[in-house]
């Protein structure tokens, strides 16, 4: 399993670990005396929860019948092409395309019993050869604006829709969104992501805690302004301010069509980005 | 040997145009023989270019079932890719007639 691979199943446990633990939690104290998790809802929860860590790995951690012809430093110099790769800005049909390719060449290779050293060399070296013959890393960076675009937009909705679930009888309209957690969905969306993408291409499982890290340094120094700066009217608007991130029913609109608008004009401009001629 | 892996450097693309030129070939083969006629490669080297050319418009693919793995892209040249082809022979003869005045050749 490579280390994308296996960051990907972990984060599917903990992510049904602590939905699990959350409705169980609320099942044993009750809700503001209106429960509305039960026993059979946790049940249903657990169970769906349970289906999602099995999807995920079945999806993207079980190998292909190709892949499973590889073996020792042939696997390895894959696992760590196929992790570049899929960290990378190309489509997805690329992505699969030269998949296929390197699993054609290893198995051709390793059919001749030769050293995977001498095929591949540096595996990291490789899977860059392989990403700079489409376009400059540079170019394929810019795409990940795009990416952000579409993330604020996920992170904003849904903590609307959140807020909303916790108190249905008010307005959706009407949910205020701390502007301190506006900033944090913004630099999440646009800094930490790609940066994180970045870096766990580069096989060091470290880097998949820079999310986390992040939270708890946002969280910290949120709290270090309050204690000591929330005099500064720029600090306390920070913190205390409130904005409505989807004050009608059009905005609504606009961010739900922004989503699609958006990817379908990555893959123009990726299109634009490739050296050459491709067919996306 | 610095000399040597940048001379071969710059003509590989080249070689690699006349090979697929007439016989559709796949990556792998490619490789091997480049590896016969003389050229230190390996997978690492050859396969970027491959999809560079194919991604240049170069090299069309055909994609074909594999013995061994999955479906294998066998390349071959494009119209463009003939053209680019003759330039890199009529680049080559005169780079050839040039270096053989230099070192006295025939």
């Amino acid at each position: 399993m490579s280390t994308r691979e296996k960051a990907v199943l972990m984060t599917s446990v903990l992510l049904a670990a602590t939905c699990v633990i959350s409705c169980a939690f609320f099942v044993m104290t009750g809700s503001n005396g209106a429960p509305c998790v039960n026993g059979a809802s946790l049940l249903f929860i657990t169970l769906i929860s349970a289906i999602s860590v099995v999807a995920v790995y079945f999806l993207r951690v079980r190998k292909s019948q190709w892949e499973r012809l590889l073996n020792g430093d042939y696997l390895l110099k894959y696992e760590v092409i196929k992790d570049a790769v899929a960290n990378s800005q190309l489509s997805n049909r690329n992505k699969r395309e030269i998949e296929n390719d390197i699993l054609d060449l290893l198995i051709s290779a390793q059919g001749d019993e030769k050293p995977a050293d001498e095929v591949v060399g540096n595996a990291e070296i490789f899977a860059q050869g392989i990403l700079a013959s489409f376009t400059s890393p540079i170019r394929l960076a810019v795409l990940s604006m795009y990416d952000g675009v579409v993330f604020l937009a996920f992170f904003l909705i849904g903590a609307n829709m959140l807020q909303w679930l916790e108190n249905a009888s008010q307005s959706f309209f009407d949910i205020r969104t701390d502007l301190s957690l506006v900033v944090f969905f913004a630099i999440v969306a646009f800094a930490v992501l790609p940066l994180t993408r970045h870096l766990t291409a580069r096989q060091n499982p470290w880097f998949f805690g820079i999310p986390l890290a992040f939270g708890v340094f946002f969280v910290v120094f949120a709290q270090v302004l309050r204690k000591h700066f929330l005099n500064v009217e720029v600090v306390k608007v920070f913190l205390d301010g409130t904005l409505n991130v989807v004050p009608n029913p059009a905005t609504l609109i606009v961010y739900l069509l922004a989503i699609p608008g958006i990817l379908l004009a990555k893959t123009q401009v990726r299109r634009l980005l490739m050296r050459g001629w491709i067919r996306d | 040997m610095n000399n040597d892996t940048q001379i071969f450097k710059g003509i590989l693309e080249g070689c690699i145009l006349k090979m697929i030129e007439h016989e559709a070939m796949y990556g792998y083969r490619a490789v091997e023989k480049l590896k016969n006629v003389g050229f230190e490669v390996n997978e690492a080297t050859v396969y970027p270019i491959l999809l560079r050319l194919q991604n240049g418009g170069h090299l069309v693919v055909d994609k074909r079932p594999s013995p061994l793995g999955p479906t294998r892209k066998y390349y071959s040249l494009t119209q463009k890719g003939e053209r680019a082809l003759r330039q890199f022979e009529r680049t080559w003869d005169r780079i050839k007639n040039v270096v053989d005045n230099v070192m006295g050749g025939d």
